[in-house]
């Protein structure tokens, strides 16, 4: 069996979840099967660096363009499935995922699953779970091999980064599809992050919509202030225009790995998990006990956020002895 | 430029989910049905469209509630509206509707069509890069920003970690929405009263044109509450217990940044 | 010249739109007797009222003096003499030109030394001239007098004019040369004042009375609609406004009662009714240089400040109604898709699913699932009382309780009710004040259509809102219901001995009057007589029954955020009831008051002092509710 890992990468670095793709193929590899991780964009280098953990593989070298349009990089991966024949095509949920996955099962007519989590071979049958409704129902799905799977960020460990072998490496010509493109990137906007960089931060304290208006987000950055953290907000609280987008924490936003990180009144939709779940100690309250945030959360309360808030504040603030 | 919008109306997330008794799918007798919200905000970026540069806007919705809905369609400006007769109680599967939104597309001569980047029953694969690939046109999916520029597109497209990368596309093309360039509007009772004259127009799902597909065996929820320690609701006790907590780990006291 | 300065008025008020308000003229002279002739409105302000009477009685009597001077110059041997000009009206004016000084007085006490907040934001340049004008007429008046009796003539019906003679003989003045000078000085004031009027708040003097005479005569709970005529739903100049809603600006004294009781002025919010008032008044006068109404003239912040509380409109001496003005301009904002995110968040919910909270009206009724007996479904059978159970009562946690304590109150009382379970929608009382006509029509016509499909005799609310839409603004669809609160039901089954109460021997506490059960619908005391009949002492706070303040969630409010609130409504109040002293509970008798003042209480963190209950928590009935609802011996029509 043969199956190819989509791996990403913007400028020179490659994108971390690529090394997830490749462990997701590996991990439902049998002895004798053969995982193909293809990249296309401008890290090259960096990603025959990295892939090690890969049976092969095939190269697209966009150098020179940053980032390379998802028609683009579906036009070249189409190339190589035609090529490859491979039974299993894993795509990465992400922006650039989000366009490929579906094209490509359209134009093979493979079955697709999206948001998957977990895969079981069994022959030439995947049992696989997928998320649905924001996270809220896990579906236990079947597919029938060749097929194409998008795979959630976080949900497998990354491979063990090592240089894979130049005699592996095959190089495909992007050039053609790069310049019949119908879609040219003309600009990329890359936040600066001379403010704030969340990524880099030991601590975090990230405000959800429980934190109800604008007004009260002082006194969450209060706190933030007492526990010399950063101030963070999920998609609700940017969206509102109540934090700066670089403050948000998610799929859209920054993915962090603090030492802390306290959610107030964070529900924990996938897409804000999978910017937070690696964090060392997550804290979560939430008066809603359902609420997904718990799921990845160390501790949780239930209480009422600003009591919390307000208790905390005074026992951190109050001189060291009492 | 002829925009055809999709509306697709899904389970309202924010209420319980319960599974129905074959366990394939939710039970959705109780539920009350939403337009996606991603779906909203390609309707307003098609409205948008129009009122920068004229276009014409055809609304096709799908689901429980798609009348309600299309005359919203209509009172926001959409020219023609059209409900899709799907199964009662089906969920709405990007895979199964695609080859008739391309028909569809096909039909009423469209350059454009607009439709949420996702819904929380796509797990089949969404829909922008399935009828973009059937159609053989240019798909964007995860916009925030989309602007009419000579015969094509200027638009924007939202990465991760606030990355924002802009594309100029040719049209005829699809988009996948996230949010439009401006925030759905409010569309009064009078307005959506006078739009309740609009005709909606009828079209059946044709074949979807897989012969394979994934198969849903079993819907479960997902473990509550995780494997973390659960603090209660005492917002004097669960303080108490973080600030230990908060010491244990080295985050607190001497560590902490006095300001 | 007058005339000329009235021009904008006149024409703006000849070209409005019709208003229908020239129907039953006995009981419209009847409100412009009391309130003028008795002062009804003043005097609930003491000083103002009283001082404001003084002069109001004076300007009658000293206009005989104005008679004189301008008819016995005009047409040579004009005098009142013949009727007692020289006696007994001589005296009235000369005992009245002191009164009259006495009252500005007064006046001048109150606005420059007492200085009321009330007055804040109103002219003072107008208040100033017309002091001076007055002191000025009325001196010269005595004066005159007092210089003629100097030269001769009979000073005995003239006891003031008489001294002050003395006074002007002891300081050596020509007396023909004096009277001629004060004549003047008399007359050229007068003018002066007239010339000055019809640019001043001082127009009141002509405009009270038919302002008060063409009030509005519907229920007070009737938002009115929008008019066939108008083409959108709202209005964005002042022209639209029709000529009654016009004149009141004209007619506005500036007396600023209206702000004082205002809610969201007292929250420190951009409004103030009287500034709204003026505000308007003044682009009426610059006319078309004027800068656009909504959004220029009066700021979309100071439209979505208003509560619809109605104090402004009770409080008002001259029958101003604000609260049209602002639905009708909020109508405009609403129809061009101007409304904040909160409140686009709970109209959209209330589009998609009848309900301001975005919970499915499958779940509307869950709450009866935890009752211990079945709650008819009025649908489909019939039932005396149909309750109509509003939004928070029915899916608010906090609410749900004192609903089933409600329903278990009824049952005892052997109440043969029914609910619409998921036909209900919200009322669209506060929809309809908050601007959306339309979706309100959809919402009424909804509830119409579902109550009309049932069998009773009577339908009772458990929410003041729902109660006043039901009752007053239902009409508009040829709908007339019996509608009555929950509180006039229960007292009304108990002076029926229907309902029998455990007596405790319950503490002191106050109750709130909310502004749509008392102020718009009259229900002060079924209340009260609820809270005595249980056991309680009821201590009313200062501001009760008509001068209720409201808590703030009225309107709309209750679904926008509280940005630029200094001070929430619902604290101001429970700050209000705390200064009475011993109060255990503050009772309530509208769902959004409990929410409300709950969250005040929580955020004042005085939950150890006071405690806020729904009247029927207070309500223990002596029989335990039955399992199943009695139905017999209840005639169904």
């Amino acid at each position: 069996m043969k199956m190819i890992a989509c791996t990403e990468g913007r400028s020179d670095k490659i994108e971390a979840f690529s090394l997830e793709m490749i462990a997701a193929a590996r991990s439902v590899a049998a002895a004798g099967d053969e995982v193909v991780a293809f990249f296309a964009g401008q890290a090259a280098k960096a990603a025959a660096a990295s892939f090690g953990a890969a049976d092969r593989m095939i190269v697209a070298d966009a150098a020179g363009s940053d980032l390379i349009p998802a028609e683009t990089y579906a036009r070249l991966l189409r190339d190589a499935v035609t090529a490859e024949q491979p039974d299993l095509v894993l795509v990465p949920y992400s922006a650039n995922g989000l366009d490929v996955a579906a094209d490509i099962a359209a134009r093979t007519g493979w079955p697709l699953l999206s948001y998957v989590n977990e895969i079981k071979r069994d022959g030439e049958t995947l049992t696989v779970v997928a998320q649905m409704y924001g996270g809220k129902v896990l579906a236990e799905c079947v597919v029938k091999l060749p097929a194409v799977l998008m795979v959630n960020p976080g949900a497998f460990a990354e491979a063990v980064p090592s240089p894979i072998d130049a005699t592996k490496i095959q190089q495909i010509d992007a050039k053609t599809a790069i310049e019949s493109a119908k879609v040219k990137m003309v600009a990329i906007d890359v936040p600066d992050y001379a403010d704030v960089d969340l990524t880099t931060a030991e601590r975090i304290v990230c405000v959800g919509r429980g934190i109800g208006d604008e007004a009260s987000i002082d006194i969450a950055r209060d706190l933030a202030t007492i526990l010399g953290a950063e101030i963070a907000g999920s998609r609700p609280v940017v969206d509102n225009g109540w934090l700066p987008k670089l403050r948000q924490v998610g799929k859209s936003g920054q993915k962090v790995k603090p030492k802390l990180y306290l959610a107030l009144g964070v529900s924990g939709a996938p897409e804000h998990l999978e910017g937070m779940s690696h964090a060392d100690l997550i804290i979560a309250v939430n008066t809603d006990p359902k609420a997904p945030i718990f799921n990845v959360a160390h501790y949780g309360a239930t209480c009422d956020l600003f009591d919390l808030v307000a208790s905390l504040s005074d026992r951190l603030q109050a001189p060291p002895g009492r | 430029m002829n925009i055809l919008v999709v509306l697709r109306m899904i389970p309202d997330s924010a209420g319980e989910l319960q599974l129905a008794e074959d366990g394939r799918g939710i039970d959705r007798e109780w539920l009350d049905f939403q337009l996606n919200d991603f779906d909203d905000h390609a309707l307003e970026e098609a409205i948008l469209l129009k009122e920068a540069g004229g276009a014409t806007v055809t609304a096709v919705a799908i689901g429980e509630g798609a009348n309600r809905v299309l005359q919203m369609a209509a009172a926001r400006g959409a020219d023609e509206v059209i409900a899709l007769q799907a199964e009662d109680d089906a969920m709405i599967s990007s895979r199964t509707i695609a080859a008739t939104i391309a028909a569809t597309a096909r039909d009423k001569s469209a350059d454009l069509i607009l439709c949420g980047v996702q819904s929380t029953e796509d797990v089949f694969g969404q829909l922008a890069p399935y009828v973009g690939a059937m159609l053989d046109w240019p798909h964007v999916s995860g916009t925030n920003r989309v602007v009419a520029d000579g015969a094509g597109l200027r638009v924007t497209q939202e990465r991760g970690a606030g990355v924002a990368v802009t594309y100029e596309m040719t049209l005829p093309a699809v988009l996948g929405v996230q949010t439009a360039s401006k925030a759905p509007r409010y569309v009064s009772g009078s307005k959506l009263r006078e739009a309740s004259k609009t005709p909606i127009g009828r079209a059946a799902l044709e074949p979807s044109g897989f012969e394979r597909s994934a198969e849903i065996r079993e819907l479960r929820l997902p473990a509550q509450g995780g494997s973390g320690e659960d603090l209660g609701n005492d917002a004097e006790n669960v303080a108490d217990r973080l600030v230990t907590i908060l010491a244990v780990n080295g985050l607190t006291a001497n560590g902490l940044a006095r300001k | 010249m007058t005339g000329w300065r009235a021009r904008h008025y006149v024409s703006a008020l000849a070209n409005a739109p019709k208003a229908a308000r020239f129907d039953r003229p006995m009981r419209r002279l009847e409100g412009v007797a009391t309130a003028i002739g008795l002062h009804r409105k003043m005097l609930r302000k003491p000083l103002a009222g009283v001082l404001h009477a003084i002069i109001f009685i004076s300007f009658f009597v000293l206009f005989t003096a104005t008679i004189e001077a301008f008819g016995s110059r005009l047409f040579p041997g004009f005098s009142l003499t013949p009727v007692g000009g020289e006696t007994w009206i001589a005296i009235l004016q000369d005992t009245f030109a002191v009164l009259m000084l006495v009252g500005v007085g007064l006046a001048l006490y109150q606005r420059y030394v007492l200085r009321p907040a009330r007055f804040k934001g109103s002219s003072g340049s107008d208040a100033a001239i017309i002091y001076v004008l007055i002191v000025l007429i009325v001196a010269s008046l005595l004066f005159e007098a007092a210089a003629r009796i100097l030269g001769g003539a009979d000073g005995s019906w003239r006891p003031v004019a008489s001294v002050l003679a003395g006074l002007l003989g002891r300081a050596g003045v020509p007396a023909q040369e004096t009277q001629e000078i004060c004549y003047w000085l008399h007359v050229g004031a007068i003018l002066a004042f007239l010339v000055y009027i019809p640019g001043s708040k001082h127009r009141h003097m002509f405009l009270a009375a038919p302002n008060i005479y063409f009030r509005n005569l519907e229920p007070r709970g009737t938002a009115p609609a929008v008019p066939r005529e108008r083409e959108n739903p709202g209005v964005d100049t002042l022209a639209q406004f029709d000529w009654k809603q016009q004149l009141d600006l004209l007619s506005c004294t500036e007396c600023g009662r209206c702000q004082a009781v205002c809610p969201a002025y007292a929250a420190g919010l951009p409004l103030s009714p009287k500034m709204l008032i003026t505000d308007m008044r003044d682009a009426l006068a610059a006319g078309p240089s004027a800068p656009p109404l909504v959004g220029g003239i009066i700021s979309e912040a100071t439209l979505w400040a208003c509560t619809t509380c109605r104090a402004c409109m009770e409080e008002c001496p001259v029958e101003i109604e604000h609260l049209p003005k602002i639905i009708d301009m909020r109508r405009h904002l609403v129809d061009e898709g101007r409304v904040s995110p909160g409140l686009q968040d709970a109209l959209s919910n209330l589009t998609r699913l009848g309900n301001s909270m975005g919970k499915p009206s499958k779940m509307r009724a869950r709450w009866t699932g935890e009752l211990g007996f079945p709650v008819k479904d009025a649908r489909s059978e019939p039932v005396d009382v149909l309750w109509f159970v509003g939004d928070y009562a029915s899916y608010d946690p906090r609410v749900q309780e004192i609903t089933r304590k409600v329903a278990e109150l009824l049952s005892a009382a052997g109440v043969d009710f029914g609910i619409l379970f998921d036909a209900e929608r919200n009322s669209g009382n506060d929809v309809r004040r908050a601007g959306e006509e339309g979706l309100f029509e959809t919402l009424a016509q909804s509830n119409i259509d579902a109550i009309g499909e049932c069998t009773f005799n009577r339908i009772m609310t458990t929410d003041p809102h729902s109660l006043n839409a039901l009752k007053n603004d239902y009409r508009h669809f040829g709908a007339a219901f019996e509608v009555l609160h929950y509180t006039a039901l229960l007292a009304e089954l108990i002076k029926a001995g229907k309902l029998d109460l455990v007596a405790v021997d319950g503490g002191k506490v106050t109750y709130h009057d909310p502004c749509y059960l008392g102020r718009y619908n009259g229900g002060f005391d079924a209340p009260r007589d609820l809270i005595r009949a249980a056991g309680y002492t009821l201590h009313d706070m200062p501001r009760c029954r008509e001068n209720s303040f409201c808590c703030g969630a009225g309107g709309g409010r209750i679904w926008q955020g509280d940005d630029g609130v200094t001070e929430r409504p619902s604290e101001n109040r429970i700050r209000e009831a705390l200064s009475l002293g011993d109060i255990d509970y503050f009772v309530v008798a509208c769902p959004k008051d409990k929410v409300m003042y709950t969250a005040a209480i929580d955020a004042l963190g005085v939950a150890d002092k006071l405690k806020v209950l729904d009247i029927a928590e207070l309500l223990v009935p002596r029989t335990p509710p039955p399992r199943e609802p009695v139905t017999s011996g209840v005639d169904i029509i």
